[in-house]
């Protein structure tokens, strides 16, 4: 009986690794396919962000561009306008 | 019944030991003496290499948004041996990936080996439906594609572009490849006969070393917008062409390079060979050309510096001056007149800088050339920089003490001569010019390029009067269209004949002007070069200046330039205009 019953559990402990071998296979494919669509958001972001394809949008609604010393460039960060030029922006990895 | 013959027994069982015994032998050879052997065969057969392959490092700018990224692609290719129905076959591919069918058609009809690819760079989507088809001779290979996602107002000549395979042709993707492209991997794996993981067996995995990310110094915002003015200056003054570079002066870093025409590098397939190689050259470091007047700095900040000149000292200038065979004009006739050397970079006098120039003599003069960095490379850490070029002073006649004060006879990069004003901005040190700020890597640790190289040309005493007398010349010499009400700017315009190439000699009537500056005079925080090839308003106090003070007053909204102090004129002996 004792036999029978090890013998029992290692089928199942097999039948689990299998199990767990496909579920992970999956998941790897569900990771791969999920950081693909976040590049891909990454890119429809920069895109929509690119200064060209908003300045193109703005003359379709007939919009004009400022004068440049009329306008003020705010950080969007933590809801807060950071004052200070651009140069002094953190480089990407500064930050926290 | 009749017992059988005992000898046809024992013959039986002598066969039967004997077939025993060859399938003995047989079974120890296969499964003793060539067991390893085949077993090597059968995992073999079971073994699967999947490449993984890196992902390419994005070049972002000096804020972290992005210049260029990889996405995941996939190349669509044939072993036409086993395309049954080529006709069929590229009606279906194509009318998922959005090409001619013709085209498919001719690639699987016209190719003779055993593979062939009928579309790179794929939509992942997309040829996944494609995959799904399940057409026999049909496969897929990973690989990734390029994208700009801010297209041609983003310098994409600084950016450069890849090749289909995903190497760097051109600029910083040529430059950085080495850290943009990372190291593919491999996963190995044990598969079952319908190509599932077989769990427990063999899983070997070597990840791949994704590439690291350039943080550029460009700024994209103030990059779009010297774009916009570049182009907009080039169609009013009907020029050839134009380029822009603004950097800083205490850093050396370029927050802006512009070259028109420029061009899309998501869309290189649209240029004709002629564009390709004209277009993609960032003229700023690549390129050179015949500074002109801009270059009267030089000769002036050498004399001051050597004490053979002091500001108060008056020269006797008349519209002309003779030296060797040939006969220098100042831009107008004007009566003999008293003359500071203010009074000469202002009003940029021909006749006043040789003179000031036959002071230092040409060892002199060649020493400061090199110095401010004529005839050598920046090192700013582009492909294809330019030296410049500057005459060896075994090549020097008694003319060029009357060219070389003036800009001609010697060639530099736009960025060269911006780093010239750059080290009169930053009190006499030259800084190493960037395009690089650091890298990125996969755990998103910053790291930053080693500080530029720097060192002293002038002093900080020459500088400051070199700033006052730029100053002056905005005021009221040939500069002023480069002015901002309310900011003291420091500057000097440029204008000189192209030379022919490949020829000796100078194109009558064609121009390059230029307007190279910096600002606020007092405490400057930026310099702008800008040159326009071949305008029709010719000068560069025409054509250049007004593009310097658009450029300009972006930048100042950009980076919140205050206006600074006043800037003292310096010692001058032509009265200022009067104002009405």
């Amino acid at each position: 009986v004792v036999l029978g019953m090890l013998v029992l559990g290692l089928v199942q402990l097999n039948v689990m690794v299998a199990e767990t071998s496909f579920r992970m296979d999956e998941l790897s494919g569900r990771i791969s396919k999920l950081e693909q669509r976040g590049e891909e958001h990454r890119l429809s972001v920069a895109r929509l962000s690119s200064p060209s394809r908003i300045g193109r949008e703005a003359r379709r609604l007939g919009l004009v561009l400022p004068d440049p010393m009329d306008v003020v460039y705010l950080h969007a960060g933590k809801g807060e306008a950071v004052e200070g030029p651009a140069s002094d922006a953190p480089a990407p990895g500064d930050g926290p | 019944v009749t017992r059988p013959p005992i000898r046809r027994l024992v013959a039986l069982l002598a066969v039967l030991f004997l077939g025993m015994g060859v399938v003995v032998a047989r079974l120890t050879v296969l499964q003793v003496r060539d067991a390893e052997a085949y077993a090597d065969i059968a995992l073999e057969q079971r073994l699967r290499t999947i490449p993984l392959p890196a992902t390419r490092g994005a070049i972002v700018d000096r804020n972290g948004e992005d210049l260029a990224l990889s996405l995941d692609a996939a190349a669509i290719y044939a072993d036409p041996r086993y395309v049954k129905d080529p006709v069929g076959t590229a009606r279906r591919i194509a009318e998922i990936i959005g090409v001619p069918a013709k085209d498919l058609r001719e690639k699987l009809v016209g190719a003779t080996g055993s593979f062939v690819y009928l579309a790179r760079q794929v939509d992942r989507k997309l040829a996944a439906e494609v995959d799904e088809l399940e057409i026999p001779g049909i496969d897929l290979l990973h690989e990734s594609k390029r994208y700009y996602p801010a297209g041609e107002l983003a310098a994409p000549q600084v950016v450069g572009f890849v090749g289909l395979d995903g190497v760097g042709l051109s600029g910083l993707e040529y430059e950085h490849e080495d850290l943009l492209a990372g190291t593919a991997g491999e996963q190995v794996v044990e598969i079952d006969p319908y190509g599932r993981v077989i769990p427990q067996g063999v899983n070997t995995t070597s990840p791949p070393a994704p590439g690291t990310d350039v943080v550029t110094t460009i700024d994209k915002s103030l990059q779009y917008r010297t774009q916009l003015a570049l182009e907009d200056a080039v169609r009013r003054n009907h020029a050839k062409g134009g380029t822009v570079v603004v950097m800083v002066p205490q850093t050396g870093e370029v927050l802006a390079m512009a070259t028109y025409p420029w061009f899309d590098p998501g869309a290189l397939g649209e240029l004709g060979p002629a564009q390709l190689a004209s277009w993609v050259r960032n003229r700023a470091v690549t390129d050179v050309y015949e500074p002109g007047s801009v270059n009267k700095v030089i000769t002036a900040s050498a004399a001051l510096e050597e004490g053979l000149i002091t500001p108060r000292e008056t020269l006797t200038v008349p519209d002309h001056i003779g030296l060797g065979d040939a006969v220098f004009h100042d831009a107008h006739e004007h009566a003999t007149e008293r003359m500071t050397l203010g009074d000469v970079i202002a009003y940029s006098s021909n006749v006043g800088i040789i003179q000031v120039a036959s002071r230092l003599g040409p060892v002199t003069l060649a020493k400061y050339l090199s110095r401010f960095g004529f005839g050598q490379q920046t090192g700013v850490g582009f492909p294809g920089e330019s030296r410049g070029i500057v005459p060896p002073l075994s090549d020097w006649w008694a003319t060029t003490m009357g060219t070389v004060p003036n800009g001609i006879g010697v060639a530099v990069t736009p960025l060269q001569m911006a780093a010239v004003y750059a080290t009169i901005a930053n009190g006499g040190e030259w800084v190493q010019p960037s395009l690089v700020r650091g890298t990125v890597d996969g755990s998103g640790t910053f790291t930053p390029v080693p500080d530029p190289e720097r060192r002293r040309v002038i002093s900080g005493r020459t500088a400051t009067m070199l700033t006052r007398m730029l100053a002056y010349g905005v005021l009221a010499g040939t500069g002023t269209g480069a002015e901002i009400p309310g900011y003291a700017i420091a500057g000097k315009t440029g204008t000189a004949h192209k030379p022919k190439p490949n020829a000796s000699g100078y194109f009558a009537n064609r121009y390059m002007a230029s307007f190279i500056g910096f600002l606020p005079a007092s405490d400057p925080q930026i310099v702008i070069a800008v040159m326009l090839d071949e305008p029709d308003t010719i000068f560069g106090g025409i054509a250049a200046a007004p593009l310097f003070r658009a450029v300009a007053r972006h930048a100042i909204g950009r980076l919140r330039i205050p206006p600074g102090d006043a800037v003292p004129l310096p010692p001058h002996a032509i009265a200022l205009p009067t104002t009405p």
